[in-house]
């Protein structure tokens, strides 16, 4: 059984990861973007961004991924049909981006309006005051918020077998299918511990070195 | 060189605040603008620089009016404003305070950091650098903030109650500040409505009462005023 479980591991291990990493590359500082364009001078904009975060945070991820592979191909006009890896990326790109753009909005109307002006005053664009002064404290005051989320997607993750790709959840699934056994669901449910245990470790190793003021 | 204000205005809803509003600061000299809680001197220096939109009116330093104009030096290095809770950077340390509008602004990194050195060694906080905004005293902070505001060279430096948190040695060290500051030439437009610290500090007073500015008692001997006058 583990000559089967430990390669299958092993590459759905990268499925996974591969998944982890791309969503938080992109999802954060699209998350960031989403934020600063909710508080856009546009009426219309606002309500765009408005009505994306409540889509993406009012329905399951498993049913965004579900739409977008199999039903996204047959929506009239924009219709496309995208490859099993297209539609995740794009799904839970998406779908974070929405919860932190909502962490950083908070995190944004918590810093003091006064350090807008001093950067007004010091004759700083609103584009310079946001990226050097508000910014930093912003990710400093949401830290933990966003931690929560990180390890929240390590689980997620797995939801991607719904597309029958090879993730750490479908190598259990298929090892132990082939062996009548629960032991591989125990190794993978190992690992995801493992995972979020090294992530917990980092992400408070950075919190303390965010502390210095 | 001056800062002129002409018939400026400003109104929140029917909350006439400013009304027609007209003074002159001339070089060197450092003006006491008073008036009592919620007639509006706040809110004049943040039309003075820029954070209020007046509805009417100009403000003019050499000559230029800073609400159209905006070539050559930007408005930052023609008037800054000391804040009533100064709003440093709590992320940045003392020195990178002083230094992050000079570098986005493309200025020699060091001649500024020179400029930097001198000027906290001026407001006798030299050896706080290094340290950040929360491990500083209250009038230390002003001081930070003045030596942010000073970075730019600016022709005007406005104050917003700068008396309000400190104790007596630390007026005593600001006035100290503010008179060497107007001695290099700088026009001082400080907001308070702190008495006594007017009467020590002000060549010249200004009223602000009823949305209106009327020149204040000759306040202070005339010759202290004449000696700042290039
Ligand atoms: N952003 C604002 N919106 C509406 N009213 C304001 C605003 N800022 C100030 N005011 C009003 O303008 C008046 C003057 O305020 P302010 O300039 O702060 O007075 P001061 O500094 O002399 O105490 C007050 O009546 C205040 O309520
Ligand atoms: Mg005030």
């Amino acid at each position: 059984m583990w000559k089967m479980l430990l390669p299958m591991t092993g590459e759905g291990f990268k499925v996974s990861i591969s998944v982890f990493l791309i969503t938080l590359v992109f999802s954060l500082p699209l998350g960031v973007v989403v934020a600063a364009l909710r508080r856009s001078g546009s009426r219309l904009v606002q309500n765009l961004v408005a009505g994306y975060i409540t889509l993406m945070r009012g329905t399951p991820l498993l049913l965004q991924l579900m739409f977008l592979f199999f039903g996204f191909p047959f929506v009239p006009v924009i219709g496309y049909a995208f490859g099993r890896y297209e539609a995740i990326a794009i799904a839970f790109v998406l779908n974070y981006a929405a919860y932190f753009a909502e962490i950083f909005r908070g995190g944004i109307q918590s810093i003091d309006i006064g350090q807008w002006e001093a950067g007004a005053v010091l004759g700083l664009t609103r584009f310079q005051t946001f990226t050097r002064i508000i910014l930093p404290q912003v990710i400093k005051n949401v830290w933990t918020a966003v931690a929560n989320e990180v390890i929240t997607l390590v689980k997620d993750t797995s939801l991607v077998y719904i597309l029958g790709v090879s993730d750490l959840m479908k190598a259990a699934k298929s090892v132990s299918n082939t062996f009548s056994s629960f032991t591989p669901y125990l190794f993978i449910g190992a690992i995801y511990l493992l995972i979020i245990a090294i992530l917990t470790k980092l992400l408070s190793y950075v919190e303390k070195k965010m502390e210095y003021y | 060189m001056s800062l002129q204000v002409k018939a400026l205005s400003k109104s929140y809803g029917n909350n006439i605040v400013l009304n027609q509003v007209s003074f002159v600061v001339q070089p060197g000299e450092i003006v006491c603008l008073r008036g009592k809680s919620g007639e509006g001197k706040t809110t004049l220096l943040r039309c003075l620089n820029r954070l209020e939109k007046p509805d009417s009116g100009q403000i003019l330093i050499d000559e230029i009016d800073i609400m159209v104009e905006n070539k050559g030096l930007s408005i930052a290095e023609k008037i800054g404003l000391v804040f009533q809770n100064y709003n440093l950077f709590p992320h940045k340390n003392v020195m990178e305070n002083l230094l992050l509008a000079p570098r986005l602004l493309k200025q020699g990194e060091n001649e500024m950091k020179k400029r930097a050195v001198e000027l906290l060694k001026q407001l006798g906080i030299e050896d706080k650098a290094d340290q950040y905004p929360f491990q500083l005293s209250g009038g230390q902070k002003q001081r930070v903030a003045i030596a942010r505001a000073c970075m730019l060279s600016p022709q005007v430096l406005c104050f917003d109650e700068p008396t309000s948190a400190l104790d007596r040695e630390s007026i005593e060290g600001i006035c100290r500040i503010m008179l060497d500051l107007s001695k290099q030439g700088m026009m001082i437009l400080i907001v308070t409505h702190d008495e006594e610290f007017a009467e020590r500090i002000a060549m010249r007073s200004l009223v602000l009462e009823k949305g209106r500015m009327t020149e204040g008692d000759a306040k202070g001997d005339d010759t202290k005023f004449n000696l700042f006058v290039k």
